[in-house]
């Protein structure tokens, strides 16, 4: 009885200090949104874009292009965990899936950038990505007329740092895989899930996850410590790198240490391996880590692939644009 | 005029101008001021919403950070405008504007800052929240696999303490959560077995260490008050923009007030130039008409005043004449009865038997003398009588037109008592003139001359003829003692006269110039004379020009 009464206790007061409508609407409603399927963006802009996005001339050597990381068909990422860059250099973070990104409320592992315009600065000049400058790239695309044509349809100007970066941030906001099955079972359509994928969800709410992973792109809106109930790094084992420090690189505040962008988990099927450090090599143990680390729990084999069958759902359609590949000057 | 017009309306041009584009830069202004109104109000409103939602996400556990960080989102578009903004255009406070600015966005930022915390932190409160809360749902389950009652009792204790906190967080709640982690602590030192209880102790310790940051960070972030800075701002902001505001309007009044000036000087230089150009249009099409109409008036009154003339100096002349009237009745009444008594001698004579024939011879003789007398006076009267004004000029004795003259005044100037004197003439001397003319020119100076002496106890007129071998020069001297030096001027002049009313016209003198002047001759006054004398001289031969001037 004394159990009943603290719960009771607990309920009562939340729910009276605050307003009941809201509270009932708030608790009615699910903590996930489905995504919008349709965003009004610039047709030419999007298409100039895409057309960047896979120009290896934006790298030193011509040899590397946005999509060499981020490979649209596949998840938006490498499958690596490390990326690739120029001359076979190796990368320090685990590569983040471009598809959706757009919804993020930062850019990279530890939120350096504020938005997509600014986070194209950082791979195009990253030495162990593609390792070019700005002059080179604007230099080596004003040798091509038919860019000369695209930029001056889309922004009347010529080619220049800020354009190239418009166009690539705009593409990438085109980037929205909506439709997922999940998404169908929050629009109303029960039986797009099967019973072990909402038992899944409702796991994924009840044992803590959703905390972090909410939202309309159940990630993505706020940083979280790795290392919550207990010492993911000291566990791993291996030498702590720069990457792993997390946003303490960017604000130098204690605090920050180990702390990352909570990562979207849409598409998450498709994204292996998982973490900044990619160690996660399957979902089930990327489950298991975050649930220890994060959650303070040890979960069952069956409540692992419960959650893992729900996050599967999670899989969205790729946008209808990207299958005719990028256009060129056709009306 | 037209420099005036072309200044002016330069004046306004240049006024017009300047209004213009200083009302257009102060819609621009007002513009930006609305805009930066808006901006202002849509921070408090933002802020205010940031703060709701931070409210209900800490309240509830289902949560979704989408809109803080729309909100988020929205405020740092809101500083970068800020940042962006350039308060230099409203003038005198800008430097204050700005540092007021950088102090509301650092306060933004570090508010920013302590949400992005707070979402971490009260993720995993919640977090732990949730799993006591499954811990007490569990209890019936869990306590039949944990055997030993005392981790039981711990177990309860702990779960109790932590709810009690996370809801009242006192700090006696927190002392008993302290105290009960304190208990399970040293039991799981005692008893490693109990798995089960360590976890519940982590997540009892996570909401003791997280709900003091969260609390902290929660009322960091309500108390922070950023609003209190942007209010700064606005009132800043409002006062100097209103300043500047009551300047331009100032401005905007008077260069309003020139515009309006220059236009009226526009306005009123045309009216000046059309009025002007209809006038001299109205001129211009009039002119003719009134020339001719003039023209036609002159002549009409040219003629009338020579008409008037002519009537005036014939009457004069008759005027003359009736004077003359009485004299003429006895010069012609004396031979009358001559011509009777011889007459009547003559029948006497016839009556006798013996018929003197020399007598009668004789008689007959005075007859015709005295006849021939009578001719000769109504010759010189009809003479005298007509107007010579077309008549040729001829050659004629200058003796006979004065005794010709004398024949018509003689008997006037006899019955007052005038003696009248003539020089010698030589009867040889000639001179070309219009008779009739010349002779009213001596009868009006010799009248005048009588008129002026009649009533003086001397009375003479004396004619003096002098040979001036190409002039002749007749002079009239009376024995009056010559002409005042004021009535001297005037003595030519038409229509004036010393005489009484009704006796003279004032025309003789001003007539008999005219004549003189016909002649090429003079007529004046002799001033340097003791004795009144008028001069008459005309050329002996005249210059054949047969027009008579009007």
């Amino acid at each position: 009885m004394t159990r009943l009464k603290v719960l009771f206790i607990l309920f009562g007061i939340a729910f009276t200090s605050f307003d009941l409508a809201e509270a009932t609407l708030q608790l009615n409603g699910e903590p996930i949104l489905p995504l919008p399927s349709n965003e009004s963006l610039d047709e030419t802009k999007v298409q100039l874009g895409y057309k960047l996005f896979m120009d290896p001339r934006l790298s030193k050597n011509n040899s590397v292009s946005c999509a060499s990381c981020h490979d649209l068909q596949n998840g938006g990422d490498d499958g690596r965990i490390f990326p690739i860059g120029i001359n076979g250099s190796l990368g320090g973070i685990n590569t983040p899936t471009v598809l959706n990104s757009g919804l993020n409320f930062r850019q990279f592992w530890n939120g350096r950038a504020q938005d997509l315009e600014e986070q194209v600065e950082g791979p195009i000049q990253h030495p162990k990505e593609m390792g070019s400058t700005w002059d080179d790239v604007v230099n080596k695309l004003k040798q091509d007329e038919v860019y000369k044509q695209l930029f001056n349809k889309a922004y009347q100007q010529e080619i220049n740092k800020e354009n190239i970066k418009k166009s690539i941030a705009v593409f990438e906001k085109a980037l929205i895989t909506p439709n997922s099955r999940f998404d169908q079972y929050l629009r109303g359509k029960k039986e797009a899930l099967s019973e072990l994928e909402i038992t899944g969800y409702q796991r994924f709410k009840n044992y803590g996850c959703i905390s972090c992973h909410q939202g309309v792109n159940i990630g993505g809106n706020m940083y979280q410590t790795m290392g919550v109930m207990g010492q993911y790094f000291r566990d791993r084992g291996t030498e702590i790198t720069e990457s792993d420090l997390g946003r303490i690189v960017i604000t130098n505040k204690e605090y920050d240490k180990f702390v990352f962008k909570v990562p979207s988990l849409r598409n998450i099927a498709l994204t292996a391996p998982y973490f900044h450090d990619g160690s996660a090599k399957t979902l089930e143990a990327a489950i298991s880590t975050m649930a220890k680390y994060q959650l303070g729990r040890k979960l069952t084999k069956a409540e692992i692939d419960s959650i893992a069958a729900f996050l599967k759902t999670l899989t969205g359609e790729l946008p209808a644009f990207l299958k005719a590949g990028p256009k060129g000057l056709e009306k | 005029m037209k420099r005036y017009l072309i200044l002016s309306s330069l004046g306004f041009l240049i006024f017009s101008l300047l209004f213009y584009f200083y009302t257009n830069s102060e819609s621009r202004l007002a513009h930006k001021n609305e805009k930066m109104l808006k901006l202002f109000s849509h921070a408090e409103y933002v802020e205010t919403a940031l703060e709701k939602d931070l409210l209900k996400s800490r309240n509830f556990l289902l949560l979704n950070y989408d809109p803080i960080v729309g909100n988020e989102f929205e405020i740092n578009q809101i500083c970068k405008k800020l940042q962006e903004t350039d308060f230099a255009q409203y003038l005198s406070v800008n430097d204050q504007l700005e540092s007021l600015n950088q102090t509301y966005c650092s306060h933004l930022e570090k508010k920013l800052e302590n949400i992005e915390r707070f979402k971490s932190k009260n993720s995993i409160y919640k977090n732990s929240i949730y799993f006591i809360h499954q811990a007490v749902v569990d209890f019936a389950g869990s306590s039949k696999r944990e055997k030993k009652i005392e981790i039981q009792i711990q177990r309860d204790v702990l779960v109790k303490t932590a709810l009690t906190y996370s809801i009242v967080s006192t700090e006696e709640s927190k002392k008993a959560l302290i105290n009960a982690l304190k208990e399970v602590d040293h039991l799981i030192r005692k008893d490693p077995t109990a798995s089960n209880l360590s976890v519940i102790k982590l997540h009892a310790e996570k909401i003791l260490n997280t709900k003091e940051t969260l609390d902290a960070l929660t009322s960091n972030i309500l108390e922070a008050n950023s609003r209190e800075y942007l209010n700064n701002i606005r009132e800043t902001y409002f006062k100097s923009y209103s300043k500047a505001e009551a300047e331009a309007m100032f401005h905007r009044k008077i260069l309003f007030l020139l515009c309006a000036l220059f236009l009226g000087l526009i306005v009123y230089g045309i009216t000046r130039l059309w009025k002007a150009a209809s006038r001299l249009a109205d001129a211009n099409a009039n002119l003719e008409k009134r020339v001719i109409e003039r023209t036609h008036d002159l002549q009409k009154s040219q003629e009338l005043v020579t008409q008037q003339q002519q009537t005036l100096a014939s009457s004069a002349k008759m005027l003359a004449l009736g004077e003359m009237a009485g004299g003429m009745a006895h010069e012609i009444n004396t031979p009358l009865a001559t011509i009777k008594i011889i007459s009547e001698q003559i029948q006497d004579v016839l009556k006798e038997e013996s018929v003197d024939k020399g007598f009668v011879q004789s008689a007959t003789n005075d007859l015709i003398k005295t006849c021939d007398r009578i001719a000769n006076i109504i010759n010189g009267l009809r003479s005298f009588a007509r107007t010579g004004k077309n008549d040729p000029l001829q050659s004629v004795k200058v003796s006979d037109v004065i005794n010709e003259t004398l024949v018509l005044c003689r008997e006037r100037l006899y019955t007052n008592g005038i003696e009248m004197t003539i020089n010698e003439i030589d009867s040889n001397l000639n001179f070309e003139v219009r008779k009739s003319e010349i002779s009213q020119v001596l009868l009006n100076l010799i009248t005048n001359a009588s008129d002026a002496v009649m009533s003086l106890e001397k009375k003479w007129i004396r004619i003096e003829v002098t040979d001036l071998s190409k002039n002749i020069e007749i002079k009239v001297i009376d024995s009056g003692e010559g002409i005042s030096q004021n009535l001297q001027n005037k003595l030519f002049q038409p229509f004036f006269t010393t005489k009484e009313i009704g006796k003279g016209t004032g025309l003789a003198l001003s007539v008999a110039l005219g004549i003189a002047r016909n002649h090429n001759g003079i007529l004046k006054f002799d001033p340097t004379q003791t004795n009144t004398t008028f001069i008459l001289s005309l050329p002996k031969t005249q210059i054949k020009r047969e027009t008579y001037a009007a």
